[in-house]
């Protein structure tokens, strides 16, 4: 199996290659993009978080295939409108002109009116925003020449293996660490409608600080599916009501790291070809962390482990890698801890 | 304009009276509640009696989904029964499509792309509000948003989906037997652009969904301790409750019933609409799950 790692800067590459990373994924978000579209994000994630200039990630892919790791280009906002997908298509072009492998798309309007011929021979990734949860799903996506398929985060391991098991020519891709969410990103509305975040306005003086928000407060500044809601139960029956519970969230007390780490023996007993390690926002050094512990993970598959050996050596070094004991708010994949669930 | 009344139980069919004259009936939100034949022969047989127009509402899908609607579509196709099915997975689209050339598939609400985030409604009537909090991880340090006010021309994106105005998605989805599309009544208003030859549009009224998962927040509710896990066992206790969520930067009140996140809004400009080129209306008497 691959390790996916989130990339944002050239200088970043070597570390992570260094670190055990087989693939990147990166946006670039041009100068002419961000001038035209002020505060409308190219893919998911805010201008910071994605290259500016064709001639860093040029570098940065250089870099990444001298370490014989391949790069992916995300353009995956939910959608576009009609001017800007002509806009996103030749990010495409000259993303992939700069020696991209492959792209990520998330907007079935984006991937059905990409010219053929630029996608030849480069990888066509489904991100998890395609929502692909059955086979029926992987035949519809394959008509437009999609190489590899991403798993939504709400999928067991089981119901992917349904899925790898009707089409095994498509390679598969499954979320392993941070980001976790319980929503399926291609139907959700909240985080859709904080994808431009917040932009901080000159220096902390005497620790206040002004942020200028375009939109709606990015989350961890409160709002949307990570709200602490006043929760009231109302019976459907006779209508009886609760009065107003303590804040609720489906956070518990914190936001959840996600992690998948204890399921990758199962998820390699499958056939999924690539581990995603998330949030191109993470500071480097938090980046390969993650990178190196799934990569050490990937490791104890290699001793001819019992699954059970193999979780508690992931556990175990979970705990020393992140000062945290893994907990089930923050798993991505729970049902390899119940026998029987699939 | 046609008025739909939509339904996710047999007990509901009361709320089929003399003012619609169709029927949705289904799930768009769990495969758990994709109904059961024998629900299904109810429905068809009541709407056969009524002259009723006919909607199989179908959710998002794994295999265990998959083979429950390919059970719903066989009996359809059994009993003759012409219909549309409301999709909201491309995979029964495929399905539809190369198994079920007879029903009419219709580009359901999940499917749609629409942006309609509850607190986009406050967001594009650009007061320039600001708002100060305390860091999270620091509390003396104090954090002031100063609202930038989102560009006007950005408006049919956060009013539009993607399906309701670009034409080449259109005939893309013409080209795959859709010539309907469904989306919700965003508070914020809907802007769309849709040649009302090739294609027709229904709005749903009074509840929009905003988010859904598998990981439903409300099975094993009851339990003790609570989990989000989407393992634990459910027992249907979307039937039983529904919970009103609170939050100040929520514009209203929102529900959750099941997996999913639902606002509420009872004003429906019904000639905008028309103009727009909407020609059905569905309506939904409870949340529908």
């Amino acid at each position: 199996m691959k390790i996916k790692a989130p990339l944002t800067h050239q200088n970043e590459v070597q570390f992570l290659c260094d670190a055990g990373a087989d693939e990147f994924f990166c946006g670039i978000e041009p100068g002419a993009w961000r001038t035209q579209y002020e505060n409308f994000c190219i893919n998911q994630r805010v201008g910071s978080a994605n290259f500016s200039k064709l001639g860093d990630l040029e570098k940065a892919i250089r870099i990444a295939h001298q370490n014989k790791a391949k790069v992916h280009v995300t353009v995956n906002a939910f959608f576009y409108l009609e001017k800007q997908y002509s806009a996103a298509k030749n990010i495409i072009r000259d993303a992939l002109g700069a020696g991209a492998d492959g792209i990520i798309i998330a907007d079935f309007g984006l991937l059905s009116l990409m010219d053929k011929n630029l996608l030849k021979g480069k990888d066509v990734v489904a991100g998890c925003d395609t929502a692909v949860f059955n086979h029926q799903s992987t035949a519809f996506y394959k008509k437009f020449d999609v190489t590899r398929i991403v798993f939504p985060r709400a999928m067991t391991i089981g119901e992917m293996e349904d899925v790898i098991k009707q089409d095994g020519s498509l390679e598969y891709e499954a979320f392993i660490l941070h980001d976790l969410c319980f929503f399926v990103d291609a139907f959700c509305a909240y985080c859709k409608e904080s994808s431009a975040g917040i932009k901080q306005e000159g220096k902390e003086k005497k620790g206040v600080s002004f942020f200028a928000a375009a939109r709606v407060p990015a989350r961890g500044f409160g709002g949307g599916c990570r709200s602490r809601f006043s929760r009231q139960r109302v019976y459907l029956r006779g209508k009886k009501k609760s009065t107003p519970g303590k804040a609720f969230t489906f956070w518990g007390s914190k936001a959840a790291l996600g992690c998948g780490a204890c399921a990758i023996y199962d998820l390699n007993r499958i056939g999924v070809t690539c581990l995603k390690v998330l949030d191109r926002n993470l500071p480097t050094e938090e980046k390969v962390k993650a990178t190196a512990f799934i990569k050490k993970c990937l490791d104890f598959l290699n001793g001819h482990t019992s699954k059970q050996h193999f979780i508690s050596r992931c556990q175990a070094l979970f705990k020393k890698t992140f000062k945290v004991r893994c907990d089930r708010y923050g798993c991505y994949y729970p049902s390899v801890f119940r026998s029987g669930e699939r | 304009m046609e008025q739909a009344v939509y339904i996710t139980k047999t007990s509901q069919l009361h709320y089929a009276n003399g003012q619609y004259s169709r029927v949705y009936f289904g799930c768009e939100f769990c495969e758990r509640l994709i109904p059961s034949l024998n629900q299904l022969k109810r429905v068809t047989a009541f709407v056969r009696k009524r002259k009723l127009a006919f909607s199989l509402v179908t959710p998002y899908v794994t295999r265990e989904g998959l083979t429950k609607l390919k059970g719903l579509f066989d009996l359809l196709k059994e009993e003759g029964v012409v219909c549309e099915i409301i999709v909201n997975d491309w995979g029964v689209l495929n399905l539809i499509n190369r198994e079920y050339p007879f029903f009419t598939p219709v580009l359901g609400r999940l499917m749609t792309r629409q942006e309609k985030g509850p607190r986009l409604a406050r967001a594009l009537k650009r007061k320039g509000e600001a708002w100060a909090f305390s860091d999270p991880k620091d509390p003396k340090i104090k954090r002031f948003i100063v609202e930038k006010e989102i560009p006007l021309d950005l408006d049919p994106y956060y009013k539009g989906a993607n399906t309701l105005s670009v034409p080449i998605l259109q005939d893309f989805l013409i080209k795959q037997r859709v010539k309907r599309i469904e989306f919700d009544n965003a508070l914020q208003g809907v802007i769309m652009d849709v040649p009302k030859d090739k294609m027709k549009l229904s709005v749903y009224y009074p509840y929009g969904y905003i988010t859904t998962t598998f990981f439903c927040p409300t099975a094993g509710c009851d339990d003790s301790p609570k989990s989000v896990q989407k393992i634990k066992p459910c027992r249907k206790q979307c039937q039983k409750y529904i919970f009103k969520l609170r939050h100040k930067t929520m514009p209203k009140i929102l529900y959750l019933k099941g997996n999913t996140h639902f606002f509420k809004n009872s004003r429906l400009p019904v000639k905008k609409l028309q103009d727009l080129g909407v020609d059905r209306i569905v309506y939904q008497p409870d949340i529908a799950v």
